[in-house]
């Protein structure tokens, strides 16, 4: 049996059927959590992320043109989480590393997510985290997803024209990052 | 023209050989993302079913209430720390005491500041200093809260567009780069 298209799903979650919606569930969310997982960083947050992109989706669902593309709508509600969970980590961390703050506690107990993020990622992931902002999402959309530029830029709203620009220099960036780990790596073996 | 459309596949052409040259380093690389357990995936099936069903009914409404109400107390201690860090560093912490800073405060944002730090459970772990809170000294407090993870629930109530306009203030006296 023909499995039934995104829009048509959408259509019968419209008319009441709210288990139309546990397919586009099924379909998305590995794609949802690995995005945001990619942007974020951290498992725990992806995974919040990703309920909070289906829950939204579903109570916006009213507001969904029938022309648009599902998936690229998800997405954008996806980006727009994960963009909102980066910005709330760094305010923590500007908060967390105020002079005044630390003052007040032992060395031991001070909040490190960075050095865990250090230790527990794999090299590209810790590449992919040190981009900027509107790189990271281009490159993961585009390396990871690969993604057609139409497609990003109908996720991000907005122009084509940059997204080529911000895409080669976030692979030139991922690049020499992986090429001075390497080559910290071996320097390191080598003395060992 | 001819010479945009050169460019353009000048440039394509250099993020393809660019793609290729990372997809081959990320093939050497010993590194791997870590994937979820199989099982995770069912579960988040589950979760976010159970989520959808929270959202749909009244309790996800009286959360988002519980953050509105708060938010200005929340931001006003935000700026409180700010000001600490940036515009008196000599002065000894002790100085200035949370009551002054509380004080200070109109009368509705003190109310949402209290029913903020009880809600997130910041004052649950110790009855004793929840009693005593407005006679601790700044040093006790804030080395309660940020023990606390007091940092994390206080950001989490702001909204996104608070939290990005606190985060573009602190960018722009700073002038550090994240």
């Amino acid at each position: 049996m023909k499995e039934p298209s995104d829009i048509e799903l959408v259509q019968q979650v419209r008319g009441g059927d709210r288990q139309a919606f546990t397919k586009l569930i099924h379909r998305y969310q590995e794609r949802v959590y690995r995005l945001a997982r990619r942007l974020v960083g951290f498992h725990e947050e992806a995974d919040e992320i990703a309920q909070e992109a289906f829950v939204r989706a579903f109570l916006a669902l009213g507001d969904f043109r029938n022309d648009a593309i599902f998936f690229t709508w998800l997405y954008r509600i996806a980006v727009n989480l994960s963009l909102n969970a980066m910005r709330r980590r760094q305010l923590i961390a500007y908060i967390q590393d105020s002079e005044i703050l630390r003052r007040f506690l032992p060395e031991k107990e001070q909040p490190d997510r960075q050095e865990e993020f250090r230790k527990s990622r794999s090299s590209l992931e810790r590449a992919v985290a040190s981009l900027p902002e509107k790189q990271r999402v281009v490159f993961v959309l585009r390396f990871h997803d690969q993604l057609a530029y139409g497609d990003v830029s109908e996720i991000l709203k907005t122009s084509a024209g940059g997204l080529r620009t911000n895409y080669v220099q976030a692979l030139h960036r991922v690049r020499e990052y992986l090429k001075n780990e390497t080559e910290a790596d071996k320097e390191c073996t080598e003395r060992s | 023209m001819r010479l945009k459309q050169t460019k353009s596949a000048q440039s394509e052409a250099e993020e393809q050989r660019l793609a290729e040259e990372l997809t081959s380093l990320v093939q050497q690389d010993h590194t791997h993302e870590d994937d979820p357990a199989p099982d995770y995936w069912r579960d988040l099936h589950a979760r976010t079913n159970r989520t959808l069903d929270e959202a749909a009914s009244g309790k996800a409404i009286s959360i988002s209430w519980a953050a509105r109400v708060a938010i200005p107390g929340v931001v006003a201690i935000i700026f409180f720390f700010i000001g600490l860090h940036y515009y008196v560093p000599e002065r000894a912490p002790a100085s200035s005491s949370v009551k002054e800073m509380i004080l200070a405060l109109g009368l509705e944002e003190q109310d949402s500041l209290v029913v903020e730090m009880i809600r997130s459970g910041a004052f649950a772990v110790d009855a004793a200093f929840y009693d005593d809170v407005f006679t601790q000294s700044t040093d006790e407090t804030v080395r309660y809260l940020v023990a606390a993870g007091w940092t994390n629930s206080l950001v989490a109530t702001l909204s996104d567009d608070e939290a990005e306009f606190l985060l573009d203030r602190l960018r722009s006296r700073k002038g550090k780069s994240f």
